[in-house]
């Protein structure tokens, strides 16, 4: 029996989510797109229908309108819906109230980020263990599948790991997860995706796993080089991002692991202004003439929409994860990444690189929920599961993945696209 | 022994009162008046304190003429020193005329509306002082003011004809912030943002703004500095009573961390001044970033450091080539322990008072309008040196400047 699938935000890359589950029809019944903002939705299914996808007949594609704040109200809207899984691309503010919405209705639960408290900057370490995997005991009791962190870092990036695990080495030392988006979409300044979340965790200490450590960094203050393929040098930070997390409990023996993104100095020139002006904060100010006002919501309003980058995005994103271990005794040394094309996915589907790369995987991963591949009736991240399926479903959307072995001898090739 | 009236109680204003005060033998009786009468009457309460003089203050919307005729008629000084804004001059100017009172101002007159440092509104009330046989003096505060004064007196003493003029305003103070502006960042965006004019072969040539720059190294170990060429109004009457002058240029100071921050903050429209939304609350973004950024009152007593502000002119003397360099350097600390002011509006207020001395001992007493260069720079710049702005001349300074 085919699954219904309701998916929770419409932001870019619930927009991304809601083409890419419309074009399954074959895998799922209905989908129903939800949001605060039912326009939102509504706006993103008259952007699907006039994509024109030949869809298999009987499929429903809807949008509902629902307030993620409220557990209940999530509850009634699984139920009505009859949705046997749940995407949630919505705010990392409420994974809690949908992941325990999807405890008592027994669908299935997917998010693509760590949940995090509004009022906490620099939130503590462990991420994970704070507040998702404190259910995880409730999920295997309950038989529900919960798959965290399945969108590209995390997601991806975690079954590159697993892949290298499984097929390329006897034993893992580090991991160095690289995000660098090689794109220009015109303007002065803008974030990739909600500039509230984005500029957030972007000024939040840089926790990782060194030499078998949890260690932190201010933000920015540590800095390398990498030349990548195709997109060329870029210069990478130090920051902390979930995935860290799981990785450092997730793959046996791994003594680093670090996650860095490429930042250009006129970014970071900005993010410095912001800063110092006190743009950044999120406690309410009151000015001259009595308005109570919250400085980020101020700078997020004046930024442009992520949304509406896509049309004037060019060039390419490079997300891979470097693994150093080793294999027969030798050093190893292995790069896996996707290369993803701005102009490519917005032909497709209106949508820019970075929310295509965030956003097709957890349509990939309810795909194999559906299929049951990985409906594994409990708590996990996703390098806990099969990457083979996973990199399978990827590339039928739209997302390759490619490996280049730095080990290598000159004469053997370095590089092999592994799904495409 | 003169009676004067001093309107507004800002920055300048406050200043200009002091200096006042500290000279009951000129200025026998002092009334400040402003639109908000308890910045006034806090003014008069330090002054009282520190100098043991009883200043009188008074309520007045500068922008009514017949409200600020009935105040002259009541007080009837002798002359108004106009440091309110640069658009209220022509509504004082009209006041002055009307209750038969000199008129002295330090920036010229500016329609609300519009941008635009033009000497031409003022110049048209020539014939009406005249007529009044009233003196109404444009341009007594530093820049314009001092400046002029400093061009006039190398003109005068070093010069037979002048040919290049490069008036330098270096501020070398340091308030600790990464970005304060010291005074509203509405104007201070403005005045970057303008196209800059200099005179070049009897005409005005445009350029865009801040697109020229060079180092200056000030005298007196004050320090090196990025300075931008942009237009200021005294290039007008300069070059006007200087016919003489080839080329005249003006150029300030600006720190990599100023620019840096005015152009992020313009760029992404935090200093827009129209309301924006965010889930339904109106926002205008000026009005959040003047509430984050530190109040420009409240820098005088961390700013550390100099101004250094003068004039390089080059011309001949003798049928020979010379260059002379006039300036003075003030320290921020020295004037907030005199005046608790910044040197910014130190300077600018200490040549209002002097130029208001001249007019009162009477000798600067001329009618018409009349800016500052000229008159006769002798007494202005012993008054320079008596009240805390010395200046200094070097002869062939050997600065190497575009």
């Amino acid at each position: 029996m085919k699954k219904n699938v309701l998916i929770i935000g419409a932001g870019a890359v619930g927009a991304v989510v809601a083409h890419k589950c419309a074009q399954s029809s074959d895998v799922f019944a209905s989908v129903c797109l939800a949001s605060k903002n039912v326009a939102k939705c509504d706006a993103i299914i008259d952007s699907v229908n006039k994509k024109n996808h030949q869809a298999v007949e009987g499929f429903q594609f809807y949008s509902r309108e629902v307030n993620a704040d409220n557990t209940d109200d999530l509850v009634d809207l699984i139920r009505s819906t009859e949705s046997q899984i749940v995407i949630n691309v919505c705010t990392v503010f409420v994974n809690m109230n949908i992941l325990d919405a999807c405890l008592e209705t027994g669908a299935a639960y997917i998010d693509t980020a760590v949940h995090e408290d509004y009022s906490v900057m620099n939130a503590p370490y462990p991420w994970y263990a704070n507040y998702e995997w404190k259910k995880r005991e409730l999920c295997k009791e309950k038989g529900v599948t919960a798959i965290l962190g399945s969108g590209f870092d995390p997601g991806v990036v975690n079954a590159y790991c697993a892949y290298a695990q499984k097929h390329e080495f006897d034993s893992i030392e580090s991991i160095d997860i690289m995000d660098v988006n090689d794109g220009d979409h015109g303007h002065y300044f803008s974030t990739n995706f909600d500039p509230e979340i984005n500029l957030r965790e972007i000024i939040e200490d840089a926790g990782c796993l060194e030499d078998g450590q949890w260690r932190t960094y201010p933000h920015h203050s540590r800095s390398m080089k990498y030349d990548f393929p195709e997109v060329g040098e870029h210069k990478l930070y130090l920051m902390g991002h979930d995935e860290v997390h799981s990785l450092s409990q997730n793959i046996p023996g791994v003594e680093t692991v670090r996650f860095w993104m490429g930042f250009g100095d006129h970014y970071l020139n900005c993010l410095e202004v912001f800063e110092k002006v006190g743009l950044l904060n999120h406690e309410t100010v009151t000015t001259n003439n009595g308005d109570k006002v919250v400085p980020l919501h101020t700078l997020k309003a004046c930024l442009p929409d992520p949304a509406s980058l896509a049309p004037r995005y060019k060039g390419k994103t490079c997300i891979g994860t470097l693994i150093k271990g080793k294999r027969d005794g030798q050093d190893k040394e292995l790069l896996v990444y996707n290369i993803c094309d701005h102009e490519v996915t917005y032909a497709d589907i209106d949508s820019q690189a970075i929310a295509f790369t965030a956003g097709v995987p957890p349509v990939a991963a309810a795909k194999l929920i559906a299929s049951g591949e990985w409906d594994v009736k409990g708590m996990v991240n996703v390098e806990e599961l099969d990457p083979i399926p996973f990199f399978e479903r990827l590339a039928e959307m739209g997302i390759s993945t490619e490996v280049c072995d730095l080990s290598a001898d000159n004469d053997s090739p370095a590089n092999r696209v592994l799904y495409a | 022994m003169k009676k004067v009236m001093i309107i507004g109680a800002g920055g300048v204003g406050q200043v200009v009162v002091h200096k006042c005060a500290q000279l009951p033998e000129v200025f026998s009786e002092i009334v400040l008046a402003s639109r908000t009468e308890s910045k006034c009457i806090a003014i008069a309460k330090q002054v009282k304190e520190t100098h043991n003089r009883d200043i009188a203050t008074a309520q007045v919307d500068a922008d009514n003429v017949p409200e600020l005729v009935a105040l002259l008629n009541v007080e009837q000084p002798f002359m108004v020193i106009n440091v309110a804004l640069p658009y209220q001059d022509l509504t004082i100017m009209d006041a002055c005329l009307e209750a038969g009172v000199h008129y002295l101002d330090t920036a010229n007159y500016e329609p609300l509306d519009t941008a635009k440092f033009e000497y031409h509104w003022q110049w048209a009330y020539q014939e009406k002082f005249e007529k009044a046989g009233l003196m109404a003096l444009l341009g007594s505060g530093f820049d314009p003011g001092a400046t002029n004064m400093f061009t006039a007196y190398a003109a005068k003493h070093y010069f037979d004809e002048i040919h290049y003029l490069d008036i330098i305003d270096v501020n070398g103070g340091d308030h600790g912030y990464p970005f304060a502006t010291n005074f509203n960042p509405e104007i201070n965006i403005r005045e970057v943002t303008a196209e800059c004019r200099h005179w070049e072969n009897g005409e005005f040539v445009e350029t865009p703004a801040m697109s020229t720059k060079q180092e200056f190294t000030c005298p007196d170990g004050v320090g090196s500095f990025n300075i931008y060429r942009m237009y200021h109004e005294e290039l007008e009457s300069l070059t006007k009573h200087y016919p003489t002058i080839k080329r005249a240029q003006f150029w300030m100071s600006f720190g990599d961390s100023y620019l840096k921050h005015l152009e992020v903050l313009q760029n992404v429209g935090m200093t827009g001044i129209e309301p924006i939304e965010f889930n339904g609350q109106k926002i205008v973004p000026i009005q959040l970033l003047k509430e984050l950024l530190p109040d420009p009152s409240t820098l005088g007593p961390r700013t550390h450091g100099k101004t250094c502000i003068g004039c390089v002119v080059r011309g001949i003397k003798d049928g020979k080539e010379k260059t002379v360099y006039v300036y003075n350097i003030k320290d921020h600390q020295d004037c907030y322990g005199e005046v608790q002011s910044q040197a910014i509006s130190y300077t600018t207020g200490v040549p209002a008072m002097i130029g208001a001395k001249m007019m009162v001992e009477g000798k600067w007493m001329q009618d018409g309008v009349w800016n500052i260069e000229q008159m006769d720079p002798d007494p202005f710049m012993e008054g320079m040196n008596k009240y805390g702005l010395p200046f200094k001349v070097i002869e062939e300074p050997g600065f190497e400047l575009i």
